[in-house]
C-alpha cells in the first residue's frame, strides 16, 4: 500500500498531489520535468516538501503535520534510478555486498542475491563491463538485498535496447508480483504501465491529471500516452 | 602549403621560445651541476636539516589539508554554489604569498587578532615550525579544496541517493562512495596542494622567519645559501628539482592509471 500526499514547491514544481495505489504497484507517468523525480526523491526523504504524508506499507515515512520525516537512511525504501546508480569502482558482488553491510547483513549472501536476479556469472564484473540488462538485474539484487520494504524503480526500462525491453519488463512485472513489495515505477511506455498492473497515475506540472480511474482532465500528454500504445 | 607556411612558421617560433623558456632554465640548473659540486653542495650544513625541516613541514600539512580540507569540499559541493563563498576561499591562491605572511602576522603575531589569547595559553606561533606549517597550509590547502570540490560535484549525484536508500549514513556515503570514486582526482588535487607547499617561500619567511633547523625550509635554504655558496643553492634546487620530477611522474604514470 502506497498513500502519498504532497503539496507546495520542492525541487522546482509545484504539487499539489495525491496518488494511491492498494494493490499492486503505483505506476507515473507524465512528461519530463513534470515532478515524477521528485516524488521519488520525497519518498526517499532526500527532498521535502512544505506539506506532505508519506505512508508505504503501513510505515509513515513523512507527516510533515505531525512532525515525522524519517532519514533516507532508515526508510528502507529501496530505489533503483534511471542510470541504475550501480557504484562504479565496485564489481556486482561488492555492489550487493555493500547494501548488505549497510543493513548488518551476512555479506557472503551478496552471490545468492545475484544469482536470484540470474546474474551469478557476472559477479566479479564491474559496471562498465556489463550489459544494460544486466546492470538492471545486479541493481535489482542490490536494492533487494538490504531488504527493502517498498521499491522505487524509475524508468527501468529506458536504458535498454528494444529487443532487451521486452524480456526484461516481464521479467520484472513478474519479480514485482512475486515480491508482492508496494513499488512506485516511473515510466513513459504505456506498454510498461499495463505490464506492472497496478495504478496509473499521469502527473503534470505537480497535478495528478489522470489517476486511473477514468476521472481527471484529457490533457494532450493523456491523449498522446494512450495513443502511443 | 605556401599559404599555409607562414602562419604556421610563426605559432611555432611563439610557442617554441615559451617552450625553451621553460625547459632551458632546469637544463641550466641539471647541466651546471656536476656531480662533484653536487656532492660538495650537498654537504653544506643547511641542506639536510632543510631537507627534513621540508618534508615533516609538508607531510603535517598535507595531512592537515587532506582532513579538512575533504570535508569542506564535499560540503562545498553538496550545496547550491555559494560563489563568494568560494572566492574566499581561493583567495590565498592569487594574494602574493607576503601578503599572506603579513595576514597571519597579523592574526597570530604578538599584536595579532589572537596574539594576546595564544600568549595568555603560553603558545607562541610566529617563528616556529608550526608557523611554516600553517603558511604551507593556508597558501596550498585552497588548491586542494578547488580541485577536490570540482571532483565530488562531477560525480552522478544518483549514487549518492542510492547509497542512502540503501542505509549508508551520509558520513559512509562520503567515505564509501564519494571518496573511492574521486580518488584520482583527489590525488591530483594534494599532489599539487603538496608541491605548492613544498614551494613555499614568501609566507614562511615573513611568518615564520629563517631560522636553521626550525622553520628553514628547503627554498628558504635555497635562498640563504645563494648569498655564499652558491654550489649549495645549486645542489639543493638539484633536490628539490628531483622530488618535483618524481611527483609529476607519480601523478601522470602508474599511481593515476592505477586508481582511475
Amino acid at each position: 500500500m502506497i498513500d502519498l500526499w504532497v503539496e507546495g514547491r520542492v525541487g522546482g514544481v509545484d504539487f499539489d498531489l495525491r496518488a494511491t495505489s492498494d494493490d499492486g504497484p503505483l505506476v507515473l507517468a507524465g512528461p519530463n520535468g513534470a515532478g515524477k523525480s521528485t516524488l521519488l526523491r520525497v519518498v526517499l526523504g532526500l527532498a521535502r516538501p512544505p506539506r506532505g504524508r508519506v505512508v508505504v506499507g503501513g510505515r509513515v515515512l513523512l507527516d510533515t503535520a505531525a512532525g515525522v520525516d524519517v532519514a533516507p537512511e532508515d526508510r528502507g525504501v529501496g530505489y533503483v534510478p534511471q542510470g541504475y546508480g550501480l557504484f562504479p569502482h565496485l564489481s556486482a558482488r561488492r555492489n550487493v555486498e555493500f547494501a548488505l553491510a549497510c543493513r548488518g547483513l551476512d555479506r557472503a549472501r551478496a552471490v545468492d542475491w545475484l544469482a536470484s536476479m540470474g546474474v551469478a556469472e557476472v559477479a566479479d564484473r564491474r559496471p562498465a563491463a556489463l550489459s544494460g540488462g544486466e546492470r538492471q538485474r545486479v541493481a535489482l539484487a542490490r536494492a533487494l538485498a538490504a531488504e527493502p520494504v517498498a521499491l522505487l524503480l524509475d524508468e527501468p526500462l529506458a536504458a535498454v535496447d528494444r529487443g532487451t525491453r521486452r524480456r526484461l519488463r516481464e521479467f520484472l512485472a513478474e519479480r514485482l508480483r512475486a515480491l508482492r513489495l508496494p513499488a512506485i515505477v516511473v515510466t513513459h511506455d504505456p506498454a510498461d504501465a499495463r505490464a506492472f498492473g497496478g495504478r496509473l497515475h499521469v502527473v503534470e506540472a505537480g497535478r495528478v491529471t489522470w489517476d486511473g480511474a477514468g476521472a481527471g482532465a484529457a490533457t494532450p500528454f493523456v491523449d498522446d500516452f494512450f495513443r502511443a500504445d | 602549403m605556401l599559404r599555409r607556411a607562414g602562419p604556421k612558421l610563426l605559432a611555432g617560433a611563439l610557442g617554441g621560445t615559451l617552450a625553451a623558456l621553460l625547459v632551458l632554465p632546469i637544463a641550466a640548473l641539471v647541466v651546471g651541476t656536476d656531480p662533484a659540486a653536487l656532492r660538495a653542495g650537498l654537504a653544506h650544513p643547511a641542506v639536510w636539516p632543510a631537507v627534513r625541516l621540508s618534508l615533516l613541514t609538508t607531510t603535517v600539512g598535507l595531512l592537515a589539508t587532506l582532513l579538512l580540507g575533504t570535508p569542506l569540499a564535499w560540503w562545498l559541493s553538496r550545496r547550491p554554489r555559494r560563489r563568494w563563498f568560494e572566492v574566499l576561499l581561493e583567495l590565498p591562491i592569487v594574494v602574493p604569498p607576503a601578503v599572506v605572511g603579513v595576514a597571519l602576522l597579523m592574526l597570530f603575531g604578538r599584536q595579532g587578532l589572537f596574539g594576546p589569547a595564544l600568549a595568555d595559553a603560553g603558545l607562541r606561533l610566529p617563528f616556529t615550525s608550526a608557523a611554516v606549517v600553517l603558511a604551507q597550509v593556508v597558501v596550498s590547502a585552497p588548491l586542494y579544496v578547488q580541485s577536490a570540490t570540482a571532483a565530488f560535484r562531477g560525480l552522478d549525484p544518483e549514487l549518492f541517493a542510492v547509497a542512502r536508500s540503501l542505509g549508508a549514513t551520509p558520513s559512509r556515503v562520503l567515505l564509501g562512495v564519494a571518496i573511492p570514486i574521486a580518488l584520482p582526482a583527489l590525488i591530483g588535487g594534494a599532489a599539487v596542494a603538496w608541491a605548492r607547499a613544498l614551494g613555499e617561500f614568501g609566507a614562511t619567511l615573513l611568518f615564520a622567519g629563517n631560522l636553521p633547523g626550525r622553520t628553514q625550509t628547503l627554498p628558504l635554504a635555497i635562498y640563504t645559501a645563494l648569498e655564499s655558496d652558491l654550489r649549495a643553492a645549486q645542489a639543493i634546487s638539484v633536490v628539490l628539482l628531483v622530488v618535483a620530477l618524481g611527483l609529476l611522474l607519480a601523478l601522470r604514470g602508474p599511481l593515476a592509471r592505477g586508481v582511475a
